[in-house]
């Protein structure tokens, strides 16, 4: 059992591309630490430089506090789980999961693959190849394989992307107790932020071989640090709009195409931070739940009008698909009407452009694509950002 | 216990009505069944014509074996003679009688040669397309253009400069220099282990890597087994080649104590002032005796290991 300490670790291929910029990132002796970012983003070429299957263009990577950078990967006592498995094909599941201690002369070799068999649920599959297998039981083979060697770290790459969506579900549980279980420092790669939530003590957000912000899924997703993580985490994905914030004599304004918000009810460290921002172009964000549907009056002043065009049912919530209107006259129209549950409502003209949202409402919300409505905001709950750095106001 | 929700591929069987008398149990039984070529008479037309490319094939085959068994005044008859009128053991007799070829001298100094090339040569040119497929070393790309290229040269452009090395080693007269260049590896070998190891994937040596193999490791126990079919029908060209190799022989190979069983067709174009006819074509009937028996044992791996090489080429 060890830790990872990547110290300013960087990845240039011979073509010029920088796969990772200057990474800086410790996981702690049994964490579980997800890499989360879109394809591309150097989360995989990390992976592989902790394992020794990339070498490193420059900095440090530290596996238990010894510097392993020019340490052959049979000898870093790591074990990966691939995104295809790459099991052995001529191998049973027994010999799959034994390869490993047979090249190392374990002793106990088939008492240690009955066990890590009985626990994984393979028991009944040992003499079969993996082309008899599902693809569940090959990923189960492939943690196996990686289990039974005891190892120092976990390294595992986008494991679950090859199952279907109900197994997905189902193996995350179980990677997740395994990994309790086994209390080895664990690196794991996906680009579903989904994964990344449930799974990690701590999420790590990389785009384009730099990473953006490191903390506990909660925390990422409460108070992300930049435009591209808050756009990444949480699904659906954030509403951001460009605005401006304002100063007014009733206090903090945000504007967001022609409607505007009043900024009542932030704690006051974060009223007197923005306050810094006044008068300023920002981009504002909202998310999903954060608007409700109002009961009260479109001028309201935490209040947006706006218009729904799609509705999509999940059972438990609805996700209502809207439009802000991008003229005034537009909102002049909702004045004085309840939007909930309207019959025969005012339907909003077209309007030129218009700003597109999601707001997560609950089943009960009845309405339909092309009918006005309000959306409460819930201003404790909004996010700012420097519209030229995307960096978070705080 | 975790229920897969993907179906597990399993052995067990699956218990259905037994339909096959009812107008759906034939129609659902023609829908599984194989394609037969289509209808009656369009599958007639492909048989005429298999048939008819067969024939080439089959003739040599046909006309050794009546010829074997003819007089040797019939065997060069014009108009020839389609059918033996006369069965007869002449022509073996000579071949076993005369003295003129040592059958087991040959068939040893054969299986020799045989040997060196399928076993040396074909696990030769398995590592070295290992090393071309899968490590890395500076000119690995214009190496393997050279084994293209000497893929593509015909032997007899590299038989005089081969010829003066081994006269110069001292090895004409031997068996060596029908065997040593085994251990150089087959162009040809090496051009399709190579293609088929290209198509194994690379985080299966990753995996290997990582779980303590080093590079002759990978090689023996995770790539080699997954070339059994091709390795077969290398092996199998590679014997077929090597069997019935006559020019090599011919120009390395002087006297008659080192010949091949394919020199020994040879020894019967002289053997009483005039080409023996009848002895050349039931020796040459007896040589590939062993050469079918060795494919009709074999044809199963060879043609799944040509389907195979077929796919990755």
């Amino acid at each position: 059992m060890a830790t990872i300490s990547f110290e300013s670790v960087s990845k240039v291929y011979a073509n010029g591309v920088s796969a990772v910029s200057d990474l800086s990132l410790d996981i702690a002796d049994g964490e579980f630490m997800v890499l989360v970012g879109p394809s591309g983003c150097g989360k995989t070429t990390a992976l592989r430089m902790v394992a020794g299957l990339e070498d490193i263009s420059s900095g440090v990577i530290r596996i238990g506090g010894k510097i392993v950078n020019s340490v052959s990967p049979r000898d870093r006592d790591v074990a990966m789980v691939f995104q295809q498995y790459a099991l052995y094909p001529h191998m049973t599941v027994a010999k799959n999961i034994g390869f490993g201690l047979k090249l190392r002369h374990a002793p106990n070799i088939p008492a240690k693959i009955r066990q890590v068999a009985e626990t994984l649920g393979l028991t009944d599959v040992l003499d079969r190849r993996p082309g008899q297998l599902s693809g569940g039981q090959q990923q189960r083979v492939a943690m196996g394989r990686a289990m039974v060697r005891e190892p120092a770290v976990f390294l595992m790459d986008e494991p679950l992307s090859n199952l279907d969506a109900k197994l997905r579900t189902e193996m995350r549980a179980e990677v997740m107790r395994l990994q309790r279980q086994l209390g080895v420092a664990t690196l794991y790669v996906t680009h579903d932020q989904v994964e990344a939530m449930t799974m990690g003590d701590r999420v790590a957000v990389m785009s384009d071989g730099v990473l953006h912000q490191c903390d506990r899924p909660q925390a990422i997703y409460d108070a992300p640090r930049n435009l591209f993580v808050a756009s990444f985490i949480g699904s659906p994905s954030m509403n951001t709009y460009h605005g401006r914030l304002a100063s007014t004599p009733e206090g903090l304004t945000a504007s967001i195409g022609r409607q505007s918000l009043r900024l009542q009810g932030l704690p006051p460290e974060r009223a007197s931070a923005l306050k810094r921002h006044a008068d300023r172009e920002i981009v504002v964000g909202i998310r999903p739940e954060g608007l409700s549907v109002s009961k009260g009056r479109a001028d309201k002043r935490d209040v947006l009008a706006a218009r729904v065009t799609l509705i999509e049912a999940l059972g438990a919530e609805k996700l209502l698909h809207f439009i802000l209107p991008a003229g005034e006259d537009d909102r002049d129209l909702l004045k004085g009407q309840p939007p909930w549950g309207l019959n025969g409502a005012a339907v909003l003209p077209e309007a030129g452009g218009g700003l597109p949202g999601i707001a997560r409402v609950p089943p009960e919300v009845e309405l339909a694509p092309g009918q006005a409505t309000c959306l409460e905001v819930n201003i404790g709950k909004m996010h700012f950002f420097e519209p030229a750095t995307g960096e978070a106001l705080r | 216990m975790i229920e897969d929700s993907t179906p597990e591929l399993s052995r067990q069987s699956v218990i259905v009505e037994d339909d096959s008398g009812t107008e759906q149990g034939k129609k659902n039984e023609l829908a599984g069944a194989p394609y037969r070529g289509g209808p009656a008479s369009h599958r007639w037309l492909i048989y005429l014509a298999l048939i008819g490319i067969a024939i080439p094939f089959l003739f040599p085959i046909y006309w050794l074996t009546t010829g074997a068994f003819k007089t040797p005044s019939t065997i060069v008859d014009v108009p020839p003679a389609w059918w033996p009128v006369h069965w007869v053991l002449t022509n073996f007799r000579v071949i076993f009688n005369s003295g003129a070829v040592d059958i087991p001298r040959y068939a040893w100094n054969t299986l020799l040669m045989c040997l060196a090339w399928v076993v040396a040569g074909t696990a030769v040119s398995a590592l070295i397309a290992y090393g071309f497929a899968r490590i890395e070393f500076l000119g690995r790309q214009v190496l393997f253009s050279t084994v293209i290229i000497v893929l593509i040269l015909p032997y007899w452009a590299t038989i005089a400069p081969q010829y003066v090395l081994f006269h110069s080693l001292g090895w004409l007269n031997s068996l060596a220099p029908v065997t040593a260049p085994a251990l150089t590896g087959v162009p040809f070998s090496i051009f399709l282990l190579r293609e088929f190891m290209r198509g194994i994937p690379l985080e299966v040596s990753e995996a290997a890597r990582l779980d303590g193999a080093n590079e002759m490791q990978i090689f023996l126990f995770v790539i080699l087994p997954q070339l059994t079919p091709v390795l077969i029908v290398t092996a199998l060209f590679q014997f077929a080649d090597t069997y019935n190799s006559f020019f090599l022989p011919l120009v390395y190979l002087t006297s008659p104590a080192n010949y091949t069983l394919s020199l020994g067709i040879y020894q019967f174009i002289q053997l009483h002032g005039a080409p023996d006819t009848g002895a050349m074509v039931a020796y040459t009937l007896l040589l590939s005796v062993p050469l079918l028996f060795v494919f009709v044992v074999a044809q199963k791996r060879l043609t799944s290991g040509v389907k195979i090489s077929g796919r990755l080429g």
